[in-house]
């Protein structure tokens, strides 16, 4: 069968999965619309967490950039990851046994402040919208190769997809379909990993494939070393992501904003009880680590085959363009892969030097890309793309309602309209979520980063406005409202202000006022990590406003009490 | 001492906001901002020492403590604890001592490169749920 129509039929399959399981748990109530009703396994919400968690950015994009950045690409992975020991040793807990349905509404009852609400309201839309576009550049990516046509038009359809899977279902139907997400995500990374492990170094599993030999006895990452070196690029094994002090503060904002992300906190409100809440975040932790622990092997293996497709080992001539294989011909229409010959030698030359000829190569199609490049039979490379949108679809989801639901139960009703019906209320969050998904599509169209990059400046955003506000509501009785919300206020717009100057306001290149310069970085920080600074300030301003003013009342001290008991 | 810190850090707000000034601002301004930084500690100085006194009272009242304050006393430890190592795998042995850990190998992986890739991953995993029983014993140690 034609590799298009293949993937067209596992999508479809794929989706109509997805599709009657949304039917089947459709959510009746808002109970069950926004936390399942609160009664689901530890082992299946930690995997739905998962699902939820690995986004396009996670699957499409990280071993992507891994594959250029190499050694400084480990910030996504162990950012990633470990802000979920975060989240199980300082959050999770504590937020189940308090028992609300939303994170702006745990810090209104902990900072006895509808102010605080709204603030929190703000950070945690401010924060998702950035996240969504980052999905919505990884759902362009997917669209624009598997119906082979124009990034541009790829999103579009991508958006109307979205769309209709968001506005469906609610929590409970998206707690079990993600399950099934889980399970097509998981196969599709993981079998084109282990096709290409074995192919390169007869090991089928990629994590110790990655450490071992080439059938020519040297080790595969000293190879990739040298090939990359000979090119003119940095050694993937040792080169850091600009400097060593950007790498910490890079990782410590993703981690820190995994622990500050409400779509991924709101995930705990649906386990049984505290001690569930706990283990669900390490079972969740655990179907990460399955793709994090695969996502350097690809990276690295995807970036050996390349870079010998291009140049032949054999004899170390280079590709002649009109012998370019199929992958690179459907890459070339999506418009994500470019190739000038300047030298009208017809070869192509792929190096980091002036005779460089592949002028574009969008580092977000490398996962996709992967399993043709290394000539897997076409029902794979049909897999990795069904697996790509499920990642980027179940994400887009899971913030959509985060986003949906801090509008119509935070601020509608809990701010603005307390009288408000129930049925008003879910179609007040329906119309949120359209409204974001046309917000973070017209973003999509012009993304600030690659998509692991968008998502990263959501994460520092959350970092540097949630997590320390959440924290301290739990750590310390003294925190007051004045201080939480002067923190929240002061992180998140440090940030924002960092990441505006570099990136041009609302993400306009053109008003950029330092342009991305490295030499105007703070410390040379780049705008991404900048979360973890935001949070330092936030927890800075807080403390030093919180002096000013009142300590909270009794009832706010019980309250902390109560909740620090399991 | 703590002067030296404000100062500095009024200092390196300063650069970041206004990088492009001439070098006389520069110092026009350090000068300025040692002022501030006098004014400053006389804040922040006295919330310190009562912060510090804070942190050595409860160790000496222990015993004294009532048991809810005990069990949160210990978590709080257990998370301390945790954290350690959770820095340690990630922050040290993945950036800070990278370049010294590479110079060792494990089959294939250069040592910082594994932990910074694949090491700290595992440990994670192993934190949370090492976290979660020994927690889980002491829920039930103090029968909450």
């Amino acid at each position: 069968m034609e590799l298009q129509s293949l993937t067209l039929l596992i999508v479809g399959l794929t989706f109509a999965v997805y599709i009657v399981i949304a039917f089947w748990a459709r959510a009746k109530s808002t109970n069950e619309f926004y936390v399942a009703g609160g009664d689901i396994h530890p082992v299946a919400n930690g995997m739905a967490t998962a699902a939820d968690w690995m986004s396009a950015a996670s699957f499409i994009s990280m071993a992507g950039l891994i594959s250029f950045f190499g050694y400084g690409g480990s910030v996504f992975l162990m950012g990633w990851t470990g802000g979920y020991v975060l989240l199980a040793l300082l959050l999770a807990p504590y937020l189940r046994k308090h028992g609300t349905f939303t994170v702006p509404e745990f810090i209104s009852d902990r900072y006895y402040s509808k102010t605080a609400r709204v603030v929190a309201v703000l950070c945690l839309i401010i924060a998702s919208v950035t996240y969504v576009i980052g999905q919505m550049k990884g759902i362009g990516v997917a669209f624009s190769r598997f119906l082979e046509v124009d990034y541009d038009q790829g999103l579009m359809v991508g958006m109307v997809i979205v769309f209709i899977y968001a506005v469906m279902g609610g929590m409970k139907g998206i707690t079990y379909t993600q399950i099934a997400q889980y399970v097509i995500m998981i196969i599709a990374y993981t079998i084109p990993a282990i096709f290409i492990s074995f192919m390169l170094t007869g090991n089928p599993v990629p994590q110790i494939g990655l450490g071992s030999q080439l059938s020519d006895g040297t080790y595969l990452l000293d190879k990739l070393d040298k090939i990359v070196s000979d090119l003119g690029f940095n050694e993937y094994t040792t080169s850091p992501r600009f400097s060593l002090l950007n790498m910490f503060f890079y990782t410590l904002s993703l981690m820190i904003g995994t622990a500050g992300l409400p779509h991924v906190i709101m995930r705990f409100f649906t386990v049984p009880s505290v001690k569930a809440a706990r283990a669900s975040a390490g079972w969740a932790l655990v179907f990460i680590a399955v793709l994090y622990t695969t996502a350097p092997a690809v990276a690295a293996m995807a970036r050996y085959n390349l870079l010998t497709t291009i140049e032949r080992p054999n004899d170390s001539s280079n590709l002649p363009y009109t012998e370019r294989p199929s992958w690179f011909k459907n890459w070339e229409k999506t418009g994500l892969l470019k190739f000038n010959d300047k030298n009208s030698d017809g070869l192509i030359q792929y190096n980091n030097f002036e005779s460089n000829e592949m002028i574009k190569v969008d580092r977000d199609i490398m996962v996709l890309a992967n399993p043709e490049i290394a000539n897997l039979p076409s029902w794979v490379i049909a897999l990795v793309a069904a697996g790509g949108i499920a990642a980027a679809l179940s994400t887009a989801a899971g913030l959509l309602l985060a986003i949906a639901s801090s509008i119509s139960h935070d601020l509608l009703k809990g701010v603005f309209r307390p009288n408000i019906s129930e049925k008003n209320e879910l179609r007040a969050s329906r119309v949120a979520m359209a409204a974001s998904i046309v917000v973070a599509g017209y973003f999509g169209f012009n993304p600030p980063d690659f998509a692991a990059g968008t998502v990263a400046l959501a994460f520092g955003l959350a970092a540097s406005s949630l997590f320390p506000a959440l924290m301290m509501g739990i750590f310390s009785k003294s925190m007051n409202k004045e201080g939480a919300i002067a923190g929240m206020l002061a992180g998140i717009s440090v940030t924002l202000i960092y990441v505006f100057q570099h990136k041009g306001i609302m993400f306009v290149q053109s008003t950029s006022f330092l342009n991305g310069m490295e030499p105007n970085w703070f410390f040379g920080i780049e705008p991404n990590a900048f979360g973890a600074i935001g949070a330092i300030f936030n927890f800075i301003t807080a403390y030093f406003v919180s002096k000013k003013f009142p300590a909270p009342p009794e009832n706010v001290v019980k309250m902390v009490l109560k909740i620090r008991k399991p | 001492m703590y002067i030296y810190f404000i100062w500095l850090s009024l200092i390196v707000v300063w650069n970041y906001g206004f990088p492009d000034v001439p070098p006389v601002a520069d110092v026009i301004v350090a000068v300025l901002l040692s002022f501030v930084s006098q004014k400053l500690k006389l804040v922040i100085k006295p919330s310190l020492s009562q912060k510090l006194k804070l942190v050595i009272k409860p160790s000496l009242s222990k015993l004294k403590m009532k048991k809810s304050d005990r069990y949160w006393h210990e978590n709080i430890q257990l998370i301390i604890k945790c954290l350690l190592v959770w820095f340690t795998v990630s922050y040290v042995f993945g950036i800070v001592i990278v370049e010294e850990l590479n110079l060792i190998r494990l089959g294939g992986y250069k040592l910082g490169f594994w932990f910074a890739q694949q090491g700290s991953i595992f440990t994670f995993v192993l934190l949370i749920f090492y976290y979660s029983n020994k927690i889980s014993e002491l829920d039930d140690k103090y029968d909450n």
